[in-house]
């Protein structure tokens, strides 16, 4: 099924990108009226943000709150714990991100697979990720951590991290898989049309020509995914896994000071905002890009 | 969690409205209580010593105390409830799972209502609430007039939330599956080597990191189902817990094959279960005199023998 609209070939498609978009680029040169808008850009910032710091440490029951979540003392007394528990979410997440990038795009290539003979596997990978993204992940954490290892099934692993691994990459590899398919339906069929006419198997033709094209053009809603699926390695806590969070209520538990979570909220901003700034690198320098190929 | 936090808000908001609506039904003037000792011989100088701050027989009366629900006592415990601090069998499609507090049967629901007669409130004016655990040991506004779920004493506690005088004098134990290594343990040091785990933010916990000290970190569970699962999986080797829940989770099934290793040495003071309250609550003193009162009297010890059973059947590890 082709999409309709400006998605054709590469060159074609370019060609009405909005005008508008050109003005996104740098300006060749801050004049006069640049820097006092960049003067007034600041002043704005400084003032708004102020202003909100300001009512917020004034406000009456702001001493309450920052004893109980912006204390100093406890912060720094449960950073080590947590930053502890940290490693093994960075763990969780590098393993399970590239497994659900492997996994995800065989489900999506499953799906896009033509033919009738080959229904029951485009049924499977629709079944697959209607149902693992229709459940909430914190039931298959239960489900898989505890359930099937005490089984007791000989050859099933029964180590808790191995097995929040497995969830986490069922879990996910059904989100990425829909975004892996969104990238390949936007790939014009005439790209691979003209790749089978030149000789190349259809197996190349995704390889070299459709696959290639469809990831760049989902990076930013993949990353978005594996931002996700950082933030969801908690959920292997329930499986008795001590890892950020379950430490920082262990540290909150002995304290009953809520700073330890702060804690490792600043742990997960640490990794996600960077993330984040790549992701918006990359859409602009890939914008860059199409533009220049535009010219 | 998050579904259970619901679930609990949920059956919170419709304990309180059946609170509320039986309360309204009875707003008519509160009748003396009949069980209050020694209160009865000036109810009209009552209402004046209820001012006063110092906790005299008369200030616990019940028609003085400020409970949530005028009238009522609201008591909170965990759902499910386990024996052997819970029994009864719960109706179907009730609110309560395993055991039925409302029963009076089983260690705490029997000293509960012995500590609420001796407050005044007879057993029909006794209301249960559910309360997780974690929210019980936290500081903050509670559901309930006490609570009553096996809960330590600690000074930590005792900073967020009020700790009423030990109601029964607790040891740690680990479980584990028959004839798995670890039952071969003889003392706290041959623990060491073992995978243990623990419900979070418990003294169990504390007694692992604390005391045993094992070369693996132990595992950490959400709620007291936790460790008996992973150890049905084989992911720990051993679970600590309070010595009469391990009796329980032992021998009735939940742990197949379970065995108590041995019970813990405390380390420091012993070990005691309390009622929590509010903090600051006006009921803390009425409530540690009832307990007193029912350790005085031999009430505690007779509930003890009658739902604490076989203790001291258990091996004990040596330090």
């Amino acid at each position: 099924m082709s999409q309709s609209g400006p998605s054709g070939p590469l060159e074609i498609g370019l060609g009405v990108e909005p005008p508008s978009l050109r003005g996104a680029t740098p300006a060749p040169a801050v004049g006069q009226a640049g820097r006092r808008g960049v003067l007034i850009s600041v002043i704005s910032v400084v003032v708004v943000f102020g202003l909100l710091g300001w009512i917020v440490v004034n406000s009456p029951n702001w001493p309450l709150v920052r004893d109980a979540f912006f204390n100093a003392k406890y912060f720094w007394r449960a950073l080590p714990y947590v930053a502890q528990g940290f490693v093994v979410n960075i763990q969780l997440f590098l393993i399970s991100e590239v497994l659900v990038l492997i996994c995800g795009l065989g489900i999506a290539l499953m799906r896009t697979v033509p033919g009738p003979i080959f229904l029951p596997l485009r049924l499977l990978a629709v079944i697959y990720s209607d149902f693992f993204r229709g459940v909430p992940g914190v039931l298959f954490i239960f489900l898989f951590g505890f359930g099937v290892p005490a089984l007791g099934i000989p050859g099933v692993p029964n180590d808790t991290f191995v097995l929040g691994v497995m969830t986490l990459v069922l879990l996910y590899s059904a989100y990425v898989a829909e975004v892996y398919r969104a990238g390949l339906e936007s790939v014009h069929p005439s790209q691979e049309a003209a790749a089978r006419s030149l000789g190349l198997s259809r197996a190349q033709a995704l390889r070299y020509v459709v696959v290639p094209q469809a990831v760049r053009r989902v990076i930013p809603p993949l990353l978005n995914d594996f931002i996700g699926l950082q933030k969801d390695t908690a959920l292997v806590s329930f499986i008795g896994v001590v890892e950020v969070f379950r430490q920082s209520q262990i540290q909150e538990a002995a304290t009953f000071n809520f700073t330890p979570y702060l804690a490792s909220a600043a742990l997960f901003l640490l990794i996600t905002v960077p993330l984040t700034r790549v992701v918006d690198v990359l859409i602009a320098r890939d914008r860059r890009r199409l533009l220049a190929a535009a010219r | 969690m998050r579904a259970s936090l619901l679930r609990l808000g949920a059956i919170w908001s419709i304990g309180v409205l059946l609170a509320a609506c039986s309360a309204a039904a009875t707003a008519t003037p509160t009748p003396a209580p009949t069980a209050t000792p020694a209160a009865t011989a000036t109810p009209a100088a009552s209402a004046t010593v209820a001012a006063s701050p110092s906790a005299t027989a008369s200030a616990c009366a019940a028609a003085n105390l400020q409970t949530m629900t005028p009238g009522k006592l609201t008591i909170g415990t965990d759902n499910p409830a386990y024996p052997p601090w819970f029994g009864g069998t719960p109706p179907d499609g009730g609110l309560w799972q395993v055991s039925d507090p409302t029963s009076g049967d089983g260690y705490e629901s029997a000293v509960a209502y012995a500590i609420a007669n001796k407050l005044g409130f007879p057993a029909t004016k006794v209301v249960w609430v559910v309360a997780a655990f974690n929210d019980v040991i936290q500081p903050g506004p509670k559901k309930f007039d006490f609570d009553i779920n096996e809960v330590s004493y600690s000074a930590d506690r005792a900073q967020a939330v009020d700790l009423s005088d030990g109601y029964f004098d607790n040891n740690q134990a680990v479980v584990a599956v028959s004839g798995s290594p670890i039952t071969s343990a003889k003392s706290v040091s041959d623990l060491k080597a073992y995978r243990l785990g623990a419900q979070v933010g418990t003294t169990s916990y504390s007694y692992i990191t604390d005391n045993i000290q094992p070369t693996t970190a132990p595992k950490v569970y959400n709620d007291s189902n936790g460790p008996i699962a992973a150890l049905k999986a084989k992911q720990i080797d051993g679970i600590v817990v309070d010595l009469g829940t391990a009796f329980i989770i032992s021998s009735d099934g939940e742990v197949p094959n379970g065995v108590i290793v041995g019970s813990l040495p405390s380390v420091g003071t012993p070990e005691h279960f309390s009622v929590v309250l509010n903090k600051g609550s006006a009921l803390t003193t009425c409530v540690n005199q009832a307990i007193d009162a029912l350790q005085a009297d031999g009430t505690l010890a007779n509930l003890r023998a009658q739902w604490i059973a076989s203790e001291g059947d258990a091996p004990v590890l040596t330090p």
